[in-house]
């Protein structure tokens, strides 16, 4: 099974190498997409992926495509925040299921 | 995201719930591992026992149908005119259609009843192997490609081969050994995983909140969850695999769903089929 902790790091590694934000809107919106795929990738990794996540990328990509990086990099960041909270249900889950069965959950 | 939010502490409290008392020892407990598939059998078995007094387990093949009478006779009754007959006639010509070679599905599968030996851990591939792998397994054999796990044609070879292996006794070696160890735990801890953006795992819906409502929907046991497929399902309009129905529990919690025969879904297959040991095959079967 997998574990977040690798995940974790990943996304650790790639904030530690992130260079300045852009001032540049598209800029930003492509660092926000690029962001947000990371953190996706990396609550796959973890086996804790969520739909919405991906739609919320999926969205995002769609707007920078037509120019819109306004909403490129809101759905971006809220994307990026919905993979953040995957991957703390992954760890939480990474012991939290040895106490659930069969009796509760 | 508020929604979400709420939604998730309450599950956590209902998480929170003590149900029943501690599992049983068992007399061949793994105490190398802490793994112990018996005790946890014998536990799932004792829960179940006590949620449904009046339900025999092995009626627990029946799903939902063993303990909500309504929905049963309405089940019987389709049950006049099966809706997965069709699959099965279909699967039946699939069976004896030779491969270019000459050669065909009864050159490995004998007259396809052999339902009852998956799944089950491979020492040799260490991993788990299940009745579509084998079904694929046999075409490689015979230079044939092999079929889209989540196509029309493996589900009907397998519900044919279901169908004649119906009383077949659900008898999954007890794992032992670090291999068919670490696949039945995986499996145990997939099913008990909270996963997706509702924070459920299989057992909040299944062993938690078993027999009371999903909204319209009662909810089964895990146990005998194995025994019926593949399944003709109304929503479906079709008959379709376990790992199908894996697939769309996981995407109905939010979570991105596994591949159809993914290792994570073929643990979790080995893991529900050790629990259901002792009852019957009874597939295909139909379902809402």
């Amino acid at each position: 099974m997998r574990t977040a902790l690798p995940a974790l790091l990943l996304i650790a590694l790639a904030a530690c190498t992130k260079s300045e934000v852009p001032a540049d809107p598209a800029e930003q919106a492509r660092a926000a997409v690029a962001e947000a795929e990371a953190h996706y990738q990396a609550s796959w990794e973890a086996g804790h992926a969520w739909r919405a996540t991906k739609a919320l990328i999926d969205d995002a990509r769609a707007a920078l495509e037509l120019g819109d990086y306004e909403t490129a990099a809101s759905s971006a960041d809220r994307a990026t925040a919905m993979a953040e909270a995957s991957l703390a249900q992954a760890e939480a889950e990474s012991t939290a299921w040895r106490d659930r069965f069969p009796f509760s959950s | 995201m508020v929604r979400t939010t709420i939604l998730g502490a309450g599950l956590l409290l209902l998480g929170s719930v003590s149900l029943v008392s501690a599992p049983l020892a068992s007399e061949t407990s793994d105490t190398n591992s802490g793994i112990d598939p018996q005790a946890d059998r014998q536990a799932l078995r004792d829960f179940y026992t006590q949620r449904f007094p009046d339900v025999p387990l092995e009626e627990h093949k029946n799903g939902v149908y063993a303990f909500d009478e309504g929905a049963r006779e309405q089940w019987l009754e389709m049950e006049d005119f099966p809706p997965y007959e069709i699959a099965v006639d279909d699967g039946a010509e699939l069976y004896e259609t030779p491969f270019a070679d000459g050669k065909g599905y009864p050159d490995c599968f004998g007259d396809g009843a052999v339902k009852g030996r998956y799944p089950h851990y491979d020492e040799v591939r260490s991993e788990v192997v299940t009745l579509e792998m084998a079904i694929n397994d046999c075409r490689a054999d015979h230079g044939e490609a092999p079929l889209a796990y989540d196509g029309a044609e493996i589900t009907r070879l397998t519900a044919y081969m279901a169908y004649v292996s119906r009383g077949q006794i659900i008898d999954v070696a007890l794992p032992e050994g670090e291999g068919p160890l670490a696949a039945y735990e995986a499996g145990k801890r997939f099913y008990s995983t909270r996963r997706g953006q509702l924070n459920f795992a299989c057992s909040s819906c299944h062993v938690q909140l078993a027999g009371n409502r999903l909204r319209a929907e009662r909810l089964s046991a895990s146990l005998g969850q194995v025994t019926h497929w593949p399944v003709y399902r109304f929503k479906w309009q079709d008959v379709g695999s376990l790992h199908l129905r894996f697939n769309e529990c996981n995407s109905q919690v939010g979570a991105e769903p596994f591949p159809p025969q993914s290792e994570e879904y073929r643990n979790l297959e080995y893991f529900l089929s050790y629990m259901s040991n002792g009852l019957a095959l009874n597939g295909p079967a139909s379902r809402k």
